[in-house]
């Protein structure tokens, strides 16, 4: 079989199988981000009282509140945090206590974060949220979910445009190592109708055909390991050193193992089921024309 | 033992190669086939081997009913069918040895039975010394005498050959020939199509004549 076509080929399936590889690991890399925020459901109030409250009268006016709010069904927790705690917080972690140490007063709100029951669904917080921000005494009311959501929903098409481009360069695969396989058999048709007069089986004579197109697809998923792994190296640093600059930890994730193995065998088999086919239709095909003439 | 029983067959194309053949060649027999170039010679050969089908009747290779047999059948069928063809149809990229061996690997023999095997039916026909060599660097008549080891090499029960001496000068025909009437010795069914009125008066082979399609001489009925 001829080496150099065969290189071409196993080029041409490396870039193929790369595509769906490279967009499954950048989702990969999405899903863990995603699911560090997997428990951002809850809703966050900030109160608004007047400034010159007294600090017992602030304390009713939030227990009261605290009442009321847990008398709606959908609110399983609330956790306060007081204007101190949200000063030194923000303090600790902005790095500008010398200049909020200046400041007149605490400019924060006192805040309440309600996690919701379990099965509270998208739809039903943002309704809590909408209705929430309705009651006397929350000045405003931030629903974290809505970005998980969008996140999700991002991360969903990802995976999706992932599979469909995945069954797609799948298909590519059979159909450019069929189309190889075709093309061995038809420069080998003299020693198949030998093999086929002598007695050999069907299986027998496919054999060398289907080790050579497991073999192309196993050489191609290698040559799309390489490709991928060289891609994920090159844009590691520049994407890592943008999240950082967003305060995230995003990071592309490196090829897995376990990964590496399944696109192995999974192209294998995809080689072996492609030269099946076209062996198998070649020598079907042999056979019902020399009997038929 | 072969038998015909009422045996037609029609081509895609309109043209009845044998019409009605009936016909018998006892087992361990050597018999040449002759006729004119569209008598149907090489039909008759092809369906003995399974190369082809036959439109109607029967044909029965010691005592199987060889038109019945399907898919795996007819591969084990053809392993004990030894095939000479008249252009020889070696593998080129493979040692004379390794072409000699093909019907014993397809056959599933071991190794290194194989090797041993395949000696012999070299030194039968005199190539035992060319045994490494391709089939490109050997002559027309060495070519052919590959071809004939390599159909004597699984001991078939029947061996055909279609013109094994139609590219051959007349002291290679000979040789070839006298490989044939060996088998032959051996118990071994020989059919010969051939062009080739030589050997026709040797009285231990029959001689079976066609033309168009028809049985016109049968000396074993």
């Amino acid at each position: 079989m001829v080496p150099v076509s065969s290189c071409l080929t196993i080029l041409i399936l490396g870039v193929a199988i790369s595509m769906p590889l490279f967009l499954h690991k950048l989702t990969e890399s999405m899903d863990r981000v995603v699911e560090k925020y997997q428990h951002g459901n809850s809703v966050t109030l900030f109160l608004s009282f007047p400034r010159d409250i007294m600090e017992e009268e602030l304390e009713q006016e939030i227990r009261e509140l605290l009442l009321d709010l847990l008398k709606i069904p959908m609110v399983e927790d609330i956790r306060r945090i007081s204007r101190e705690e949200a000063f030194e917080d923000f303090k600790r972690t902005s790095g500008l206590s010398d200049i909020l140490d200046d400041l007149p007063g605490n400019p924060l709100p006192e805040i309440l974060v309600i996690e919701p029951v379990e099965r509270a669904s998208a739809q039903e917080m943002q309704s809590l949220a909408h209705r929430l921000g309705a009651i006397q005494g929350i000045g405003s009311v931030s629903y974290e979910r809505i970005w998980r959501d969008r996140f999700d929903a991002v991360a969903d098409l990802f995976q999706t445009a992932s599979a469909v481009i995945g069954s797609m360069m799948g298909l590519g695969v059979l159909l450019i190592v069929g189309n190889t396989v075709r093309t061995a058999v038809h420069s080998r048709s003299g020693e198949i109708q030998l093999l086929d007069q002598l007695g050999a089986t069907s299986l027998f004579i496919m054999r060398p055909f289907l080790y050579y197109g497991a073999a192309q697809g196993i050489a191609g998923a290698l040559m799309a390991l390489v490709l991928v792994g060289v891609c994920l190296y090159i844009l590691g640093e520049p994407v890592n050193r943008l999240a950082d600059l967003y305060g995230s930890d995003f990071r592309i994730q490196p090829l897995s193992a376990s990964l590496g193995t399944k696109v192995l065998v999974m192209s294998g088999l995809l080689g072996w089921s492609a030269a099946g086919f076209a062996s198998a239709a070649y020598i079907r095909q042999l056979r019902a024309s020399v009997r038929g003439m | 033992m072969i038998v015909f029983r009422g045996v037609n067959k029609r081509y895609s194309n309109g043209f009845n190669a044998l019409v009605d053949v009936s016909l018998f060649i006892p087992g361990g027999s050597i018999t040449f086939i002759t006729g004119h170039s569209v008598a149907g010679k090489s039909t008759l050969l092809k369906l003995i081997a399974l190369s082809e089908i036959a439109t109607s009747g029967q044909i029965f290779v010691n005592n199987q009913d060889i038109a019945a047999f399907r898919g795996r059948r007819i591969s084990q069928y053809r392993r004990t069918i030894g095939c000479v063809f008249q252009e020889h149809r070696l593998l080129i990229d493979r040692t004379v040895e390794d072409n000699v061996a093909l019907p014993l690997v397809v056959a599933g023999m071991p190794i290194r039975d194989c090797r041993r095997r395949v000696r012999a039916a070299l030194e039968k026909v005199n190539l035992g010394r060319l045994a490494g060599s391709y089939p490109d660097t050997l002559s027309v008549g060495e070519q052919q005498r590959v071809g004939i080891a390599r159909a004597l090499v699984a001991r078939p029960a029947v061996i055909l050959a279609d013109a094994p001496t139609g590219n051959l000068d007349p002291d290679l025909a000979e040789e070839i020939m006298r490989l044939f009437f060996l088998f032959h010795e051996l118990d071994t069914t020989v059919v010969i199509a051939t062009h080739d009125h030589r050997h026709l008066s040797n009285p231990a082979a029959g001689h079976l004549k066609l033309d168009h399609g028809h049985v016109i001489e049968d000396p074993y009925l």
